[in-house]
């Protein structure tokens, strides 16, 4: 088993040669040359040492397992010659460069870390042509030691600018293409700038034109990456013919163009026993539950296997189930019960519970109907039919065609897409050409019945013509559409409805907006791009843990201009964002400063008697209120209380009354019924029925808190139920019950 | 036992909470039984009959799936002689009777309701179990309602659907805003929805609740003005003569936020944004096991135990060191106790579970990286099912402006926005694309506003090169076959003939989940079996399957279909449907015995004058996996070209053309 021997052996050797040759493809030879020269000095040497850390996390990350290699061909190998540097160690001794190993290996952090120390020279300037011959010369050495590459690439980073005063020689250039053709190795070149800057980097971009090999500057590297290193899975084709008609059915072959299980395997990890670093394997355990309940003291007879028994220092519990003979089985269950420990204090009933070990055999299945139920054995369930695909290997069937517009994005409900090809084998192959052209002609695209195999649960599907731009492949992009149980339904108000009020300003800020962040070119929508960003942070725990702390790590930082910023802050400007709590705590804080200042007495002037006029200062009620409670004069307390209440009603009565505070009135409400002072609570009612404001709200408000305390609620009260039914309705019932 | 009753109410409101709650109140006086198109009293299409109706559809399509589960639900008779109400909340309310009270579903309660339905003599049955009719205050059916939905839902509430059906278009008469019964009644119902009377903050902050009024009745007779009434209390009131049924899950389905995440556009710069998913793939409950003999459920526990490999057991680098908290070697170890190892870049990289969650705990959000127009984003290359993003004002205010502004913006220049998304705290950061959607339509699962749409990573993505070279290129013949007008013809004519100006999803109900509801169904004794394997063929292929190619449905007019199958007989002519057998493996190891075969064939292509198909400017005819072998056995050196137009230049230089 791979697994286990992956996880157990004591170190993963990097050398190619040593590795089990179980793979059916051979690996790849990818050989990084680097100019450290005086020339490479700040941005391009940093671009460099950036876009090869990248490619070397990238491979790092998504070193295939041993499994994968069967399916997914070579590896990637790599191997660093440096040049233009201060030291020299090479075979062929040629100074100012360095060949790092002696061996093609994965990426490893150590070629990070190497990356990382590395710096520009300072007195010398690199020539890429001795560069590359010593890289060739020690890809040849490698060669010659039996390895056996698919193919071979020869990444050179330069900007050519060390040969600016001294021309490189025809010979050394002819020496090079001639090895290049004779070992086919293919070439690529990163950080010629764009007008050449000089003869050198014409001479260069010259070169390795003739040679059939390629540049690229830093800005779309990722195609670079992609070439050199995408990771192949096996393409396994399916076979498919589309029912277009009554026993007319088109040859097509199919492969699964995107899908997110790929990239989804770079997560893999295995478990671990943390003491030994073994691998685990899981044991899975069933068992049922019984709940018994029994005398103090008593035991349960313990089902099939004895009653469970026994505890473990180790929070594992006292559950251990027995095997069918009887014998207590050490598995190191939790027992999940904790929390019936105390529950039989004070009572002699005490819960047991019976574990019994269930065979995978005794299993039986069943579906819940609401809360209940429905218990089904095998037989049963075998009785419904539930497939639909009809005895049929696969389905493939034209149900309608749409226009192109009607497969909305909200639509595409799949989490992969396929693509259908027409099948080449038979001389079908025209017909189905044809059909997809037909379909692009009309701008139509058509729904099937798919299932991919006989018990696949059929599906709906889109099917998208296009032709490959390079091949001329006619094709169908396939992809999921949802079934009318699949919509899940929403009450979304329209945007119109809530936010009508759009100026014309405004508008043109986030017009400004936009363009100030548009994309250049490719920009994150780059596949390598995007990429880059998820790995860094996907993988982040993996770089702390390894401490390894590269530039890549920082380029997922955004830095922005100061035009940008400028342009965030006028919008942030334009449309406050107001922390709500924040904002709701400021009311509250200007309400009761509002409170403080409202002259109770002037509002009630002439209303009110003389003696009620006297403490109606709602700061001082407040503190007063306080005071009271604190020497026990509850009453007292209750009476300031409600006064600051009212106090609290004036000032919000006139905009939001809805925003008094009724719980506070149930409360004094609650506590004048239970002390028998109804009048309390009923001359405030009625202070406030004399508020137009506040009684036209209370009218419609039901809430009871603003129900006056009746005779039947307290005997004491002078309020009986008839006048309390219209006690904010008729206007005719004036106060003159107080 | 006063303890033991107040731990027993908790219990059930920890049970209730987080639970979605529907209470259909029902008008029972005499009015609903009256209006049978019949014309005779109590028939099995008067109003009452056909609300019961619909509430039992309701129930029934709720208890075949898991939803039944998190959703409670209580159906209220209202204006019936018999009083049952809770005495502790009933607050004099009277004249009312629940079927059942708010709780979460199961077969017996579904059974009472299908007593209901298919009981007979409508006017005995409601007889026995309402006593008769008459007239409740509708304020105090409101407060009730109100009071049992508070103390039926548990601490905390998801959306609350308050349903009414009735044929009483207004009791309270011309002037009913004056009239106190009605403010009273509309108060408790604004209540229930948790509306505010303040406009804007019914807008900062969505409603927990829906009151929905299906006035019953004849839309022919009546119109909308007889509505004013109940449309002060919904503004979606409407009349409601037949299908309405599935309207009930609508207005009842408000969907919970799938997440609520920052949607942060630059330094200092965010708000929040509700993440939905209104499109999602429905698929069968989860069966649970139970012990066979028993009856008991069966629990499972998941243990782990290092692999034996005969050697002793020592510690290694990176081995856990302090392990006092792990139980001594040889006893299992649950999952939490366990370590990860990843070989990565020649270390061993050991990770503690403990580390894993701390590190894999990523700021959720969503984070503008750049703008770009929306024709650079190939929508049918996704890896997900896209979500719907909604401006959220529980946390910040201000949130629905922004969104609506940038919404106007991104549809008008049709642009997207490039975006970070890290939905949960522990989810892996995403790459997605916001795009604005201008259509909807809500049954259908569209809706306005900006939809996130996952992008794939490159690894996602096959290469696909090396698929076409060495897969999906035509391996027989020269070229790609030059297209046959009248085949194109012909395909066109046929997608002509079967086109639909739209896509419907609601069209097209998932077959095998409707077969699964109604074994269900039948097994809740609900349905009563047709036990013969015909019957139920015969209902799979006519009822639930729905999603029929277009010569097996009989919804398409025949004219139609005539001339689809006249178009579609020009393949058959050519024999389209030469039936090509699966590989095997063992035929696909013929085929790699082949391989040589193929080779020499390769050298074959010496036979192809490729000079002359370069100087007749034919070299554009073939493909480029064809290209490539030629021009190498022609030994012409293309370097890396991998473009067409690359390779035929490199030929055409090698011939001097």
């Amino acid at each position: 088993m791979p697994r286990r021997k992956a996880v157990d052996k004591d170190e993963v050797s990097p050398a190619a040669a040593k590795r089990k040759t179980t793979k059916t493809k051979p690996d790849n030879a990818n050989v990084i040359v680097i100019d450290a020269g005086k020339n490479m000095e700040g941005e391009p040497f940093h671009d460099t040492i950036q876009t090869v850390e990248w490619l070397l996390t990238r491979k790092i990350m998504r070193s295939k397992s041993d499994a994968d290699r069967k399916t997914a061909g070579g590896m990637d190998l790599f191997g660093i010659v440096v040049f233009g540097c201060d030291e020299t160690d090479n075979p062929l001794g040629t100074e100012g460069v360095l060949a790092k190993e002696e061996v093609l290996q994965m990426a490893t952090f150590d070629q990070m870390r190497f990356l990382s120390e590395l710096s520009p020279s300072q007195k010398t300037y690199g020539d890429y042509a001795q560069g590359l011959i010593v890289a060739l010369d020690w890809l040849k050495r490698r060669l010659e030691d039996g390895g056996d590459f698919d193919k071979k690439n020869l990444i050179l980073f330069t900007n050519a600018l060390g040969n600016r005063d001294r021309p490189t020689h025809r010979t050394a250039l002819e020496v090079i293409a001639s090895v290049l053709a004779a070992m086919d190795v293919e070439l690529h070149v990163v950080g010629l700038t764009d007008p050449p800057e000089s003869h050198s980097v014409t001479e260069l971009k010259e070169f390795v034109a003739e040679n059939g090999g390629s540049t690229y500057d830093y800005s779309n590297v990722g195609k670079l990456i992609s070439k050199l290193s995408a990771y192949q899975q096996l393409t396994r084709l399916n076979y498919f013919q589309l029912e277009i008609a009554k026993d007319i059915k088109l040859n097509f072959k199919c492969i699964n163009y995107i899908s997110k299980a790929r990239s989804d395997k770079e997560e893999r990890m295995r478990a671990v026993d943390p003491r030994t670093l073994k691998a685990v394997h899981r044991q899975r355990h069933l068992f049922t539950v019984e709940e018994t309940s029994k005398e103090d003291g008593a035991s349960g007879d313990g089902g099939q296997g004895g009653p469970s028994a026994g505890s473990s220092s180790y929070g594992f519990g006292t559950f251990r189930p027995t095997g069918p003979n009887g014998a207590a089985k050490d598995n190191g269950f939790k027992k999940e019960e904790a929390m019936d420990e105390g529950e039989g204090e004070g009572t002699q009933q005490q819960k047991e519970y019976t574990y019994t070990q269930v065979n995978p055999e005794d299993k039986a299945y069943g579906y819940v109907f609401g809360s209940s139920k429905l218990i089904m054995d095998k037989e049963t369930k075998d009785s419904y039919n539930l497939s639909f695909n009809y005895n049929r290997s696969s389905v493939f069937q034209l149900i309608c065609t749409v226009p192109e517009n009607a497969i909305h994005p909200q639509y595409m409900a799949g989490t992969e897409t396929r693509v259908f090809v027409p099948d080449t084998r038979k001389g079908a192959q025209p017909a189905a050409g044809a059909f997809v052209e037909g379909l692009l002609e009309a701008k139509a695209v058509a729904i099937v019945r798919f299932a991919f195999n006989a018990i696949a649960q059929p599906t709906l599907v889109a099917l998208k013509p296009r032709i490959h731009p390079e091949y001329n492949t006619p094709m169908l992009y396939g992809i999921r559409l949802p079934f009318a149980d699949d919509i899940r339904h929403t009450m979304f108000p329209p945007l119109e409805k809530i936010d009508p009020i759009k100026s014309i300003e405004k508008l043109d800020l986030i017009d400004e907006l936009i363009d100030n962040f548009m994309a250049e070119g490719e920009g994150a929508l780059s596949n390598s791009h995007r990429q880059r960003e998820a790995y860094l942070k996907r993988n982040q725990l993996i770089f702390e843990k390894v401490g390894v702390r590269t530039s890549v790590i920082k380029a997922g930082e955004r830095e922005l201009t100061e035009t940008q910023k400028n342009i965030i802050e006028h919008v942030r400007r334009e449309f406050p964002i107001v922390d709500y709590k924040a904002m709701k705590a400021a009311e509250r804080e200007n309400e009761r400063q509002k409170v403080a200042e409202v002259d109770v007495d002037a509002l009630l002037a002439g209303n009110e008697e003389e003696e009620e006029q006297e403490d109606l200062k709602p700061m001082k009620a407040d503190l007063d209120a306080k005071v009271a409670k604190s020497a026990g004069d509850e009453k007292k307390g209750m009476s300031l209380f409600l006064k600051e209440q009212f106090a609290h009603i004036i000032v919000n009565a006139s905009d939001s009354p809805e925003e008094i505070n009724l719980n506070k009135l149930q409360f004094a409400r609650s506590w004048c019924i239970r002390t028998a002072e109804p009048k309390l609570f009923n001359d405030l009612m009625g202070k406030l029925r004399n508020l137009d404001d506040i009684k036209e709200w209370a009218a419609r408000c039901t809430n009871p808190a603003l129900r006056p305390i009746t005779t039947v609620e307290c005997e004491k009260s002078e309020v009986n139920e008839e006048k309390a039914k219209k006690w904010w309705i008729d206007d005719e019932d004036d106060d003159d019950d107080f | 036992m006063a303890d033991e009753g107040d731990d027993g109410v908790i219990d059930q409101m920890e049970e209730n909470s987080n639970k979605k709650t529907t209470y259909f109140v029902v008008d029972g006086s005499k009015r609903m039984f009256e209006d049978d198109p019949s014309g005779e009293p109590y028939g099995k299409d008067c109003s009452f009959a056909r609300a019961i109706n619909a509430i039992y559809s309701f129930c029934v399509r709720l208890c075949v799936t898991e939803e039944a589960l998190r959703h409670l639900v209580g159906v209220l008779v209202v204006n019936t002689t018999f009083t049952e109400t809770d005495p502790e909340i009933a607050m004099g309310a009277e004249n009312m009777k629940h079927i059942f009270p708010i709780g979460v579903l199961d077969k017996e309660r579904v059974l009472e309701l299908e007593g209901l339905v298919n009981g007979g003599d409508l006017e005995n049955l409601f007889a026995e179990l309402f006593g008769g009719h008459t007239t409740c205050n509708y304020q105090k059916m409101a407060s009730y309602s109100k009071l049992n939905i508070s103390y039926s839902s548990g601490t905390a509430r998801r959306f609350t659907s308050w349903v009414h059906f009735t044929n009483q278009v207004n009791p309270f008469g011309e002037n009913f805003k004056n009239h106190d019964e009605y403010r009273r009644m509309l108060r408790n119902l604004h209540d229930i929805e948790g509306r505010k009377p303040n406009e804007l903050d019914t807008l900062r902050r969505p409603l927990r609740g829906k009151c929905s009024i299906f006035v019953l009745g004849d839309s022919n007779k009546l119109d909308d003005s007889d509505l004013t009434m109940w449309r002060t209390v919904d503004e979606d009131a409407d009349i409601y003569d037949k299908d309405f049924e599935t309207l009930i899950f609508k207005r009842t389905g408000a969907l919970r936020a799938h997440s609520i995440v920052p949607f942060s556009l630059g330094p200092n710069l965010e708000f929040n944004v509700a993440v939905y998913s209104v499109i999602g793939q429905k698929t069968k409950p989860t069966p649970f096991a139970v012990h066979a003999k028993t009856g008991l459920p069966i629990k499972s526990v998941t243990t782990y135990k290092a692999e034996d490999d005969g050697q002793e057991e020592e510690q290694k680098d990176g081995a856990l060191q302090d392990n006092s908290m792990l139980p001594p070697p040889g006893v299992p170890l649950q999952r939490h106790q366990l370590s990860n190892v990843r070989n990565v870049g020649g270390v061993k990289v050991v990770i503690s579970q403990g580390e894993r969650d701390l590190f894999y705990r990523y700021p959720k959000g969503l984070r503008l990286i750049e703008f770009c127009p929306l024709s650079k984003i190939d929508l049918w290359e996704h890896v997900r099912v896209p979500l719907s993003i909604r401006p959220h004002e529980m946390v910040h205010t201000g949130a629905t402006s922004l969104y609506s502004h940038l919404f106007e913006r991104m549809k008008k220049r049709q642009i997207a926005a490039i975006c970070e998304y890290t939905g949960r705290a522990n989810q892996k950061p995403r790459n997605v694309a916001i795009i604005p959607n201008e259509e909807q339509d809500p049954q259908e699962g569209l809706h306005e506003g900006l939809i996130v749409v996952e992008l794939h990573d490159a690894d996602d993505k096959l290469d696909i090169e090396k698929a076409f070279e060495e897969k999906l290129a035509p391996t027989e013949g020269e070229i790609w076959p030059a297209v046959n007008k009248k085949f194109v013809e012909a395909a066109k004519n046929l997608s002509t003939s079967i086109r639909k100006n739209k896509f419907t999803p609601t069209a097209y109900p998932n077959p095998h989940l409707q077969a699964f509801y109604t074994m269900l169904k039948r097994e809740a004794n609900l349905e009563t079996p047709d036990n013969t394997s015909e019957k139920w063929k015969e209902a799979m292929v006519n009822e639930w399957d729905q999603i029929k190619p277009w010569f097996e449905n009989s919804a398409i007019p025949a004219s139609r279909i005539q001339k689809a199958q006249s178009a579609a007989q020009v393949f058959e002519e050519v024999g389209a449907s030469a039936t090509i057998k699966k590989p095997t493996p063992k035929r696909q190891k013929d085929d790699d015995e082949e391989k040589p075969a193929k080779k020499s064939k390769s050298d074959d292509n010496d036979g192809v004058n490729l000079k002359k198909l370069a100087q007749g400017g034919k070299l554009g005819s073939l493909t480029v996996a064809l290209l490539k072998e030629y021009a190498g056995a022609n030994k012409i050196n293309f370097g890396s070209a991998k473009k067409k137009d690359d390779l035929i230049a490199a030929i055409s230089t090698h011939y001097g053309i």
